[in-house]
């Protein structure tokens, strides 16, 4: 066996132990097929324990990509729960500020007139003195909510903490 | 009539309902047009500037902290 064929096997066998006892499938079996037309292995390197080692290989592959993709779903939920506010959809102040740095970015590039507005609430000290903060807060809710209902869905809407809400629009459309 | 003021102005007619009352909801505002490379610090506070004022013009007291201090955080 050549010095080459070992290192293979060594780094297959280290991938495919990591499988186990997993089930050879007649799906898996044509994968190793369509592995060894893409890897273009010459038809005499194909010794039974190559094919095996690679056939646990795929699986692994399979398996990894997997988790990968219920760990993305995942990742991208919790991206999606940290930018809000609940209930309404309003940026954090976190959220926001990146948006609106890349809006500043699609101005540079692009020559795209874009327009950040700023929404604060009269009188809020009053609203919480009387009702509450709670009152305070749904008070800013509101109007981002508001605001939510008349414009495009692409423009941003967010808090920052203070007693304003926040919107970034397009103003014109880009050449 | 600027996008702003129709939006203020629409906020101005919806009042929130908070536990069974009405209250009344009014907006001061600011619009920047964002400039190529600017820093979004400078762009919020930008905003803030035109907000502020008009909420100084139009004699209503400045409740809270304003946006600067918000901003500096």
């Amino acid at each position: 066996m050549k010095i080459r064929d070992q290192e293979l096997l060594a780094r297959l066998r280290t991938l495919g132990s990591k499988v186990g006892g997993a089930a050879r499938t007649a799906g898996a079996a044509a994968n190793v097929d369509d592995a060894i037309g893409l890897l273009g292995l010459p038809e005499q390197e194909l010794t039974p324990t190559v094919r095996s080692a690679l056939h646990h290989l795929i699986e692994e592959v399979a398996e990894l990509r997997q988790e990968l993709l219920t760990t993305q779903g995942r990742l991208a939920e919790l991206e999606r729960l940290a930018d809000e506010d609940s209930p309404a959809p309003i940026s954090n102040r976190r959220a926001f500020l990146r948006s609106l740095a890349r809006t500043i970015g699609y101005v540079e590039r692009y020559g795209a007139a874009c327009s950040l507005l700023y929404f604060d609430v009269n009188g809020l000290k009053s609203i919480n003195d009387t009702h509450g903060h709670a009152a305070g807060d749904a008070a800013l809710i509101h109007v981002a909510t508001v605001l939510r209902a008349h414009i495009r869905a692409s423009d941003v809407i967010g808090r920052l903490g203070g007693d304003g809400v926040l919107l970034t629009r397009p103003t014109r459309r880009m050449r | 009539m600027s996008k702003a003021l129709i939006l203020a102005r629409t906020i101005a007619g919806t009042p929130l309902v908070w536990e069974g009352r009405r209250i009344a909801m009014s907006v001061a505002y600011g619009a920047h047009g964002l400039a190529p490379g600017e820093d979004p610090q400078e762009a919020l506070a930008a905003a803030d500037r035109p907000t502020y004022r008009q909420k100084r013009a139009s004699g209503r007291t400045l409740a809270g902290a304003s946006l600067k201090q918000s901003v500096r955080r």
